[in-house]
């Protein structure tokens, strides 16, 4: 890691979270976690292992029994029943089921319009658009200041068609589009917030596969052309190693391993990451069952080096 | 090979006050002895109505026309206690989520033995060694101990495998499967698969798989269908499916999946994507 990365816009440090029960439930132990200005990091695990529950703790909306979250340096305060502070409204989220997250009783321009509002009060409109069109395959690190908007979508309908969407389609309400087409609203409602950070928990696993690429290569690039951090939570690394500049990999509470995203696809050192990527089915038709683990195995929680 | 199972012309409408809903459109498919009969789609494509129709599940207010054949036994329009000899007897059933298929207040020992028992008529000492042995095949180690827990003291992949264990305890010649390994993680998955490809290689089993997952059909099936809107518009050996495909909406599909040949494998590949809405959808197929 370079002495001049740029300091972490949302960083946990040293969290634990137990959630009540009989016996209680370890669901995270001890996980430390950045994410630097204009990154993609693909948070990844299997059900159980606490990755979700990172979701909610670094977005607020859980606090940890142990370990603090900082954003833009500050603490982040765990939201009560109130609305969000201000100032951490720079913070958006995309979850996994649309239909829950988007209201069913609004028109769809009305929801895109909540966040465009959200950024104009933030004083985030008028931000820096890269306006390339194109992903960058680094993260950018560009997006400190506070800079002239060069021309993003300003309007529902404009967002719309940036998600790949008709503008006609701000008129109508959530149900009369497919579970894919909800998602690019909810990615749209999330993105005109004009978000320094965008955590999505599995935001492609409830879509058809021949969506999932589509869906999550175009979050990637609407948060890069913005300068948007994305933490994309999924339990499927055949996505997620296209699109993420790092992996951090999640296995019972904590993290086993992280990396560059090649490295780790590539060359896994952790025992759990190897069997989770060698269990993977591939899709080309040679008939290889993927690979079982050796049965009841525990892996070893602590984190592989690199 | 001889095909057990045949599905011929199947065409299905779902009747109500709104009008008339086609939902099947003439699906003909055969599942041969020894073999995984794959049947894969998008939500919506019909795939699941497929699997369920074969078994006398299709939803109410369905009107189904065309013929399906367990060997020389007309299913279609069987009913009452001759539909119920042959579904759970020689067609067994595994669905997606074993916590909505398994009893939560009923041990798994009796699940397993009154199905047995109901189908064979057997005492109920000879139904319990038939559990045992059932467990056994699915990986489970069988005691009487295990026979007196509740589904919720099992994992989720455990619970599956009990599932499989309670559709094939009677030795049924078809297995129809709608997404067995759709709510387990990969890894869990792995084992799952290699258990039914075990099963069908040793018993002589016929499945018919259903599943919205390429990567799962690929790795499980002999031979392969595609369904879209209530059509198979593809099928054939699982290989040439895959590698060489002839349809058009089979060759979408397959150019936006990672993994696949002609896939998306790298990030060169990603942005060459059509990022609309509507691309897969879109007209020409």
């Amino acid at each position: 890691m370079s002495s001049d990365r740029p300091q972490p816009i949302l960083e946990a440090d040293n969290v634990y979270v137990e959630y009540r029960g009989t016996p209680p439930v370890k669901a995270v132990r001890g996980v430390s976690l950045a994410l630097y200005p204009g990154e993609v990091v693909g948070l990844v695990g299997e059900s159980g292992c606490g990755k979700s529950t990172m979701a909610r703790v670094l977005t607020g909306l859980l606090k940890p029994n142990r370990g603090e979250v900082t954003y833009r340096g500050q603490p982040l305060r765990p939201l009560g029943l109130g609305r969000r502070p201000l100032a951490e409204t720079g913070i958006q989220m995309v979850f996994q089921d649309p239909g829950s997250s988007l209201n069913p009783r609004r028109r769809v321009e009305a929801q895109i319009a909540d966040g465009l509002r959200i950024a104009v009060r933030r004083g985030a409109l008028g931000l820096a658009d890269e306006g390339s069109g194109e992903h960058s395959d680094e993260a950018s690190g560009e997006r400190s200041g506070q800079r002239p908007n060069s021309g993003g979508p300003s309007t529902p309908a404009e967002w719309l068609v940036r998600v790949g969407m008709e503008a006609d389609d701000a008129r109508r309400y959530p149900r009369s589009f497919s579970g894919g087409q909800r998602q690019r609203i909810a990615a749209a409602r999330a993105l005109a917030a004009r978000p320094d950070v965008l955590v999505a928990d599995e935001p492609i696993s409830a879509l058809d596969a021949s969506t999932q690429a589509r869906v999550a290569y175009l979050m990637t690039t609407l948060a890069a052309r913005q300068g948007t951090s994305l933490l994309f939570i999924s339990h499927d690394l055949s996505v997620v190693r296209l699109i993420a500049d790092r992996l951090v990999v999640m296995y019972a509470g904590r993290v086993v391993e992280r990396g560059p995203t090649e490295q780790v696809w590539n060359d896994p050192r952790h025992p759990y990451t190897k069997s989770l990527l060698a269990a993977i089915p591939v899709p080309d038709g040679a008939g290889k069952l993927p690979a079982v683990g050796p049965a009841g195995e525990i892996y070893p929680d602590h984190e592989a080096t690199r | 090979m001889t095909a057990v199972l045949r599905i011929e012309d199947l065409t299905l409408d779902i009747v109500s006050s709104e009008g008339t809903k086609p939902i099947l459109r003439g699906v003909s498919l055969e599942v041969e002895k020894g073999s995984v009969q794959g049947l894969a789609g998008e939500s919506g494509s019909g795939k699941t109505i497929t699997g369920l129709s074969v078994i006398g599940l299709e939803p109410a207010g369905a009107k189904l026309t065309g013929r399906i054949w367990l060997e020389d036994i007309e299913l279609v329009g069987l009913t009452g206690r001759r539909l119920g000899d042959i579904r759970g007897r020689r067609i067994g059933m595994v669905f997606q989520d074993p916590t909505a298929s398994l009893h939560p207040q009923l041990t798994i020992g009796s699940q397993l033995t009154d199905h047995i028992r109901y189908h064979l008529r057997e005492s109920k000492r000879a139904a319990q060694a038939r559990a045992l042995d059932a467990l056994n095949r699915v990986g489970i180690t069988a005691s009487q101990r295990i026979l007196s827990r509740y589904p919720h003291e099992f994992s989720g992949g455990q619970r599956q495998r009990i599932a499989i264990a309670i559709a094939l305890a009677c030795e049924p010649e078809v297995l129809i499967a709608d997404e067995p390994t759709t709510a387990l993680d990969v890894t869990v998955q792995a084992g799952v698969l290699a258990l039914i490809r075990d099963l069908v290689d040793t018993l002589d089993l016929a499945v018919l798989f259903v599943t919205h997952d390429l990567g799962v059909m690929s790795a499980i099936a002999d031979r392969v269908a595609i369904m879209r809107g209530g059509q198979v518009v593809e099928a054939g050996d699982r290989h040439q499916v895959f590698t060489d495909p002839q349809h058009p909406y089979t060759r979408a599909l397959l150019a936006s999946l990672p993994g696949a040949k002609g896939g998306i494998n790298s990030r060169a590949d990603l942005r060459r994507l059509d990022l609309s809405a509507n691309a897969i959808e879109g007209d020409g197929l």
